[in-house]
């Protein structure tokens, strides 16, 4: 197995490289520690917007005004922040910050099948066999478990959340229920908006929880076996219940948690609904140093009466909450140490169907990128001149995932080992999409 | 003066700093990966400026500080990352790379030219047993044919029954392309750096030459006075008229496989490796498209008359017609089951003529773009009968009604009006020289240098459009895929040293997987000779590899030992080969022991028992490696230990080789707890504990007594259920709810009634009915083929993972395709009706019967399997009978080698957290039992009480091995796998909920079950339960099914902490925490109970004391914001702070 061994601070055999063997000699935990944080603050954290279903290319970044009716839908294109760049006039907020961000117009692969389409995009890698449309499946390491494995727990918070819901293939598959997310179902955009187990339950104050911390330390009594050949489950224990404890006590994590000290015209401006508090909560995670964040947000399989659905709250919510999110991320000069990424499985028919929607097309698809270094203002890749297929600068999920995990400071091509030993690569292939990289 | 010393060290620098050196070292091991192309981790070494600037990720290098440059941590042994990726350099090149590096790191550009290669002088002769057709090509009048096999060229003449008109020679390297001008005055053909042009008295007319590499495609211009070729990357054009070169642009990075023109003539099209075609003005040789979506190398290009739209064939199975102006794929055609490597526009636009990798030459007429509401155009396929082999081009005639094909090996068949009319065979193909054959030499080469490992060419769609098949399992792909394949690109037997694999694998030219092959070693010299030779597959009569044997095959080893083992590969005719160097050596456990690339075993500091796994072209063997405790413990030690039953004296005996002592016995409270949690999933409760610590009957027969009362508890049933149910149970969302029901219920009842297992596995595996009615039937609903249901049987209930076996040969075991497929034959005449799954409802009901017939197909081969069991003869199936019958009839027999096994693994793997094998359901003779010996006597045991699963689980209850403490001794603290003390395991997520829900006297409710239903009695996995997810529980929709995860995570830890349902549970009106803190209980009886009820014991005095001083601390605090109740919050404290110890969580 070629996992990465953790010695009971929770510290990886390269954070002791990176510290290196003066500093472990001369140094105290608390200044490793400190070293740790050091060295985790210059990475970069990462929010994806999922939007799952399927969002339509042609109704948000990828407009084709001058197409036939039947392919060019009922909604015109606008002019956007970028000279030359249209998107779908529905979405005004995101025109605005066009000149932050980057839309790849070209990414494409082969499954019309959301199981298999989710997968892919949120693995980097296709089902080994063809799934139902309905499938839950995971066959492989998500974006955001692939993270938690690599960077482990930091500050005492889970590397890896999602809110809303986890997402269809956003699991850890053999990389073990330690890097599943961390989901908060509860609804930020709620009054009574409390994050599940990470902020003590009702009723019990601070001094009382460390009463009960000292209690259970005094009375559990149960041999510990120190010695590491021993692998003693009852150490690991131990050292999840510490980080818990730090979570807990860490004030700048439960700041975090809370969304109502929120300047409230900073949380109207991400909109108050679902959705847009979640991007606001997101962005307070990764503020205190979440790694990977996932906002999740579905019904976007529109079969029926797409321009209705996307002429109203549904859409708005989406438009005004990510804007909001590059905005203020910008505004606080963390744009450059966040990544945002907005996408859904694939895009959708060029044709418009008898019932007024628009079904399955993985053809084309169109992905928002920010932050990270990713340059400003910039549309990578076209489809054709009516939208059914990418046609220039074409990328695959592949180079997709690559790009993602490069620049995660992942290495997208080293080789993990499944359960059964089996290697597999993390990555099979792609190459960096380089106009996210100039 | 100071210029000048500048001047001077400028001038000797390098020199001094071993510059040429570290530049070759860069060149070789970092550009393949680190060039302005592909820029690897945002990184370019190819300049000096790129080095300097390093990536995103810091500088590569700081001049003259080597220890802090990132370059040089990053090769050194055991980085991470490290580099590079599949090697590692020497120390002498590491140091080299240092000195370098502090010496300012000159950079010499001089020494990273490439020596120019020298043209090969003089090709050498092709051997005649290489054939291949690659390029045929029809007179415009449709009369001629010319084609090439090898480097000769034949015409014939179509209208005197195909008769060879001539024969040109010349070429030396296998002739690559053919063009005949549109007038029918010249023949062009390509081959190695030269096209020749011939009259059409067949003479010579002009030869040209300048080119860098082999010719692939040539094309007339319509007027006839220019030739466009393509060798490499590059396209050239050429004066018909005096062979004069007129211009050359580089088109691509990679080979151009194929030219088209427009008929016009104004349009050039290339086809090239590197997944694009390109559209270029002939005028200004600008590109005017680049087309992007394929996947694989474009073979083929070919204009529509009117130059708008293209089509394209391609290595990724695909023809995609394009519209040039929008660049809009119109069409996507799907029927090739290969490569498409040439293809053709009839002249009237109504049809495409393609070749295949498949062996079939097929014409598509009615080609229709899609329409935009689904995802692929159509096209009417026409298959031309008759072709076999690889066809590597194709030819049509102006009239449509001639169509010629070439393959590998050399045939030539030609279709009139569609049917096939006549083959020019090759003249009967000289057999391969020599005696190198693919299977037997260079097959072994390549998987020793990691070519088809499964992160390399052996990956789902290879590597760089280079496949080799997962361990060799088809290794009649391989060689297709090595020899012929790409247009024979990979090989050059008239020059071996210029072959593409023989250049990639020993780092001639730039490969990501760096130098696998050293040049002039022994691996270089045969693989080059093979090639020349005629790259045999295998040769008449060759012996076959029967067995491996390895020595020494079982050892005794001191700790910090090392020892080189040796392979001897045996063959049938009774030879024998050394095969060390070219086999493949694991370790089960590499913190026992450790083997290198060589066969070089390394001991650990562990005592214990490892085993060595040797891999060599499908065959395993294994060696036993033993390593006894560096400190002998006298034999009167195990002499005195007390034995309960036969388990004791076979762990005894392997504790005595191994140089282990076990614990002692737990404390009685320790055996209640654990016999209950282990046996029926549930805590004692306060009275069942009490009642027992309080009996003063002696411990055998007290311990005996709860053994018997526990075997008897109804919750028996469910416990059991709740593990099987993770081996087969469905995913509601795709074989229905109503059906995982019934499947649940079956398995409860089948674990309460104590049904025998033979009787269990016969129910399961001949399953017949509805789903809606008879559980068993369900697994069938969701393991709809012979393999799945194959896959699922053979975990389930012989204990093998033959999963592996279904995609390729079992690496670690002799399990090969054809035993897994043979397995599933057992399977294929399972049917069903009614109404199948429709995710996510799968509503109706289905019934699964013995249809009486179908087959299996081995996947390769395509051979029709007959059943048989794996490691067994053919199965005795009666006309008429279930297959599935004969496959319980064997597996049931007292001498399975498996099923026995397997159940008694899987039952101790239960009481002791980790079975004799493990993981308990890997069994194979590459992962042995840690004490084999007890795993048989258990198993034979098992057959003698008739697979009365209570049975087996009394006697493994009272054997003292179960009862052993959990505290180690000063000999087997490192024991984790001997079983010499009990290990911890974490309770599983269903069994820790209903403990806490014990333990704070409040249940938990569940959707879809009756009130006051226990965890264990949830039935599927999407009963909503955030405990449960946090602690885990098999998710089905995970493939394959995960084990259960029981390593500790953070989320967990939080949910004990600070989940808002336990804090109620506390804190409930009616829970236990408020009955004790409002009764008249002394503190001391308060802990007496809550430790009777969480931890089966009663406190000690020292926790009586500390728990006391805690209810004492709360009724002081002044500033307790639960002031009026005290004794409440202290006693919700106290039951918190037990459920989050290590004592409540885990099973000890």
């Amino acid at each position: 197995m070629n996992r990465r061994k953790y010695n009971c601070a929770g510290m990886g055999r390269r954070d002791f490289l990176q510290v290196g063997l003066g500093g472990m000699m001369g140094l105290g935990l608390a200044d490793l520690l400190r070293a740790r944080e050091a060295q985790a603050g210059k990475k970069i954290n990462c929010i994806l917007v999922w939007l799952d279903g399927g969002p339509s290319h042609y109704e948000t970044f990828d407009p084709k005004p001058d197409a036939p009716k039947e392919i060019r839908g009922e909604f015109g294109a606008m002019k956007t922040s970028v000279p030359g760049v249209s998107f779908c006039d529905k979405v005004p907020h995101l025109a605005k910050v066009a000149d932050k961000v980057t839309i790849v117009r070209s990414i494409w692969h082969k499954d019309p099948n959301h199981g298999g389409g989710n997968h892919y995009m949120m693995t980097g890698r296709p089902t080994p066999v063809p799934v139902n449309c309905g499938a839950f499946v995971t066959f492989h390491p998500s974006f955001g478990s692939m993270t938690s494995y690599e960077r482990g727990v930091i500050k005492g918070l889970p590397p890896y959340m999602s809110l809303g819901r986890m997402t269809r293939s956003g699991g850890p598959n053999f990389l073990g229920a330690e890097h599943a997310p961390f989901v908060i179902k509860a609804d930020p955009n709620n009054k009574s908006f409390k994050v599940r187990d990470v902020v003590l339950p009702q009723g019990i104050s601070e001094s009382r929880a460390e009463n009960r911390q000292v209690l259970r330390r005094e009375l559990d009594t149960l041999l510990r076996i120190t010695d590491k050949v021993a692998k003693d489950p009852a150490v690991s224990f131990d050292r999840f219940n510490a980080q818990g404890v730090d979570l807990i006590t860490s004030t700048a994590a439960q700041k975090a948690f809370d969304i109502s000290k929120e300047d409230d015209k900073v949380r109207d401006a991400y909109g108050r609904n679902s959705l847009g508090q979640r991007m606001l909560l997101a962005r307070r995670l990764t503020e205190v140093g979440v790694s990977f964040v996932t906002v999740y947000y579905g019904g976007w399989d529109h079969h029926t009466n797409i321009f209705k659905t996307l002429n109203g709250k549904f859409m708005t919510s989406w438009d005004q909450g990510l804007a909001a999110l590059i905005n203020d991320l910008d505004v606080r000069g963390q744009l450059d140490d966040t990544m945002v990424v907005c996408l859904g499985e694939f895009g959708r028919t060029p044709k418009v169907n008898k019932r007024g929607g628009r079904d399955h097309w993985p053809g084309a698809m169109s992905v928002l990128l920010a932050g990270a270094g990713i340059p400003r203002g910039q549309i990578v890749g076209a489809t054709d001149a009516k939208g059914y297929y990418a046609a220039e600068n074409v990328y695959t999920p592949e180079d997709f995932a690559a790009s993602l995990y490069h620049k995660l400071g992942i290495d997208p091509h080293q080789v993990l080992h499944t359960a059964t030993g089996r290697p597999v690569q993390l990555v099979d292939g792609g190459s960096r999409i380089k106009e996210l990289f100039a | 003066m100071k210029a000048a010393i500048y001047t001077l060290l400028l001038l000797v620098g390098p020199l001094l700093a071993g510059t040429p050196e570290a530049m070759v070292l860069l060149k070789a091991n970092c550009f393949s990966c680190h060039n302005p192309e592909k820029e690897k981790g945002g990184l370019d070494l190819t300049t000096r400026a790129g080095l300097l600037r390093g990536s995103d990720e810091g500088k590569a290098i700081i001049p003259g500080k080597a220890p802090a440059s990132r370059l040089i941590q990053v090769i050194q042994t055991g980085s991470d990352p490290h580099m590079p990726p599949k090697g590692q350099l020497t120390p002498r090149a590491i140091s080299m790379l240092e000195n370098w590096v502090n010496a300012g790191a000159p950079w010499d550009a001089t020494a990273l030219k490439d020596k120019p290669r020298p043209a090969p002088a003089k090709l050498g002769k092709l051997p005649p047993s290489y054939t291949p057709a690659l390029a045929v090509t029809l007179a415009p009048d449709g009369k001629r044919l010319a084609l090439a096999r090898a480097n000769t060229i034949f015409i014939h003449d179509l209208t005197a029954k195909n008769k060879r008109i001539a024969t040109l020679t010349g070429h030396r390297d296998a002739v690559q392309s053919l063009a005949w001008s549109a007038d029918g005055k010249w023949l062009a053909s390509g081959g190695y750096r030269s096209v020749r042009l011939w009259n059409t008295e067949w003479k010579l007319a002009r030869e040209l030459t300048g080119f860098a590499g082999r010719v692939t495609a040539i094309v007339f211009s319509p007027d006839n006075t220019t030739l466009f070729t393509a060798d490499d990357g590059h396209v050239r054009t050429w004066s018909v008229a005096d062979g004069k070169p007129a211009s050359n642009w580089q088109a691509h990075q990679d080979t151009v496989y194929g030219l088209a023109l427009s008929r016009d003539g104004k349009q050039i099209a290339t086809a090239s490796a590197d997944e694009t075609a390109k559209v270029w003005s002939v005028a200004d040789k600008n590109a005017t498209a680049t087309l992007e979506g394929h996947h694989g190398a474009v073979y083929a290009v070919a204009f529509k008359s009117d130059g708008k739209q293209l089509a394209t064939g391609s290595a990724d199975h695909e023809m995609l017609v394009w519209d040039l102006q929008s660049k809009q794929k119109l069409t996507e055609v799907r029927n090739h089951k290969g490569g498409v490597t040439a293809l053709r526009w009839t002249p009237d636009d109504k049809a495409l003529v393609t070749s295949c990798e498949d062996g079939l030459a097929r014409i598509f007429t009615d080609i229709k773009p899609h329409d935009g509401a689904q995802r692929s155009g159509t096209a009417k396929e026409r298959k031309l009968a008759g072709a076999s082999g690889r066809l590597h081009s194709i030819a049509t005639s102006a009239d449509t009604k001639t169509v010629v094909a070439g393959n590998h090996a050399g045939d030539v068949f030609i279709w009139q009006n569609n049917r096939l009319t006549a083959t020019l065979k090759a003249e009967a193909a000289a057999e391969p020289k020599g005696k190198i054959s693919f299977i037997k030499d260079v097959l072994p080469i390549l998987s020793k240098a990691g070519c088809s490992a499964g992160s390399c060419h052996a990956k789902a769609g290879g590597q760089h459009g280079f496949q080799l098949s997962v361990f060799a399992y088809d290794t009649h792909k391989d060689w297709r895929e090595i020899t012929a394949d790409a247009h024979g690109r990979r090989v050059f037997p008239a020059f071996p040293s210029e072959s593409l694999i023989v250049k990639k694998a020993t780092l001639a030219m730039p490969h990501e997987g760096g130098q696998r092959i050293k040049p002039g070693s022994n691996s270089d010299r045969v693989l080059r000779q093979w090639i020349r030779d005629g790259m045999a597959y295998q040769h008449e009569g060759e012996p076959l590899l029967t067995h491996l044997t390895v020595e020494p095959a079982a050892r005794i080893y001191r700790m910090g030992q090392t020892q080189h083992l040796k392979v001897t590969a045996h063959f049938s005719n009774d030879s024998r080969r050394d095969v060390t160097a070219l086999t493949k050596f694991v370790s089960n456990d590499t913190e026992m022991v450790a083997v290198d690339e060589a066969g070089r075993v390394t001991v650990g500091r562990m005592n214990g028992e490892g085993t060595l796994v040797v891999r060599y072209m499908g065959q395993v063997a294994i060696a036993r490696v033993t390593v006894p405790a560096a400190k002998k413990i006298p034999a009167a030690n195990y002499a005195a230990l007390p034995a309960n039953n036969f388990i004791d004296e076979l762990a005894y005996a392997q504790f005595q080789r191994l140089g282990l002592l076990p614990s002692e016995l737990c404390s009685d409270a320790e055996f209640l707890r654990r016999a209950s949690l282990d046996t029926i999933g549930r805590l004692p409760t306060v009275e069942e504990a009490r009642t027992f610590l309080d009996d003063k009957t002696k411990s055998p027969a007290k311990r005996r007594a709860l053994i018997e009362r526990l075997l008897k508890h109804p919750a028996y049933g469910d416990y059991w259920a709740n593990k099987w149910a993770d081996l087969v149970r469905p995913n509601p969302d795709r074989a229905g709810l109503k059906s995982v029901y019934v499947l649940d219920q079956w398995l409860r009842e089948a674990f309460r009634a104590n049904q025998p297992m033979d009787q269990f596995a016969r129910a399961m595996i001949t399953a017949s009915g509805s789903t809606h009615r008879f559980g068993p039937a369900v697994v069938y609903r969701d393991k709809r083929t012979p393999d799945e249901m194959a896959k699922i049987f053979s975990q389930a209930f012989l204990g093998t993972r033959l999963e592996c076996a279904r995609c390729h040969n079992h690496p670690n075991e002799k399990w090969t395709q054809s035993d897994f497929y043979s397995l599933a034959a057992y399977f294929a005449q399972v049917k069903r009706k009614g109404s199948g799954v429709s995710p996510p409802i799968s509503g109706g009901t289905e019934f699964f019967y013995h249809g009486g017939s179908g087959s299996v197909k081995h996947p390769v081969t395509g051979n029709i399997l007959a059943p048989k069991p794996p490691a067994g003869p053919p199965a005795q199936v009666a006309v008429g009978a279930d297959p599935r019958a004969a496959l319980v009839d064997w597996i049931v027999r007292p001498d399975n080698p498996f099923f026995a096994r397997a159940m008694v693994n899987r039952v101790w793997g239960v009481y002791f957290g980790r079975g004799l094998v493990n993981p308990v359901d890997d069994l194979r003779a590459s992962n042995p039992a840690m004490n084999a010996a007890l795993l048989d006597a258990l198993a034979t045991h098992f057959v003698k009480i008739k697979f009365d699963q209570k049975a087996l689980i009394r006697t493994v209850m009272q054997s003292r091995l179960y009862q052993l403490s959990h505290t180690p001794n000063e000999s087997n603290t490192a024991d984790t796998r001997n079983f010499s003390r009990m290990y911890l395991r974490r309770l599983r997520a269903e069994v820790l909920m209903d403990a806490i829900n014990d333990v704070t006297g409040v249940p938990s409710s569940f959707a879809a079950t009756w009130p006051g239903a226990r965890a264990i009695e949830t039935w599927n996995f999407k009963i909503s339960s955030e405990f449960l997810d946090a602690f885990g529980r098999p998710n089905s929709s995970s493939d394959p099914p995960c084990e259960r995860n029981t390593s500790g995570t953070i989320i967990q830890a939080l949910h004990l902490m600070h989940g808002d349902g336990l804090q109620k549970k506390i804190t409930h009106a009616k829970g236990r925490a408020r009955r004790l803190a409002d009764s008249k209980k002394t503190v001391a009886e308060i802990a007496d109970e809550v430790y009777l009820a969480a931890l089966s014991r009663r406190p000690t005095k020292n926790e009586i004391v500390f728990v006391e001083k805690f209810y004492q601390g709360h009724n002081n605090a002044k500033d307790a914001e639960d002031g009026e109740n005290n004794r409440r919050t202290a006693t919700e404290d106290f039951i918190w702070a037990i459920i989050n110890s290590a004592e409540f969580v885990f099973n000890h």
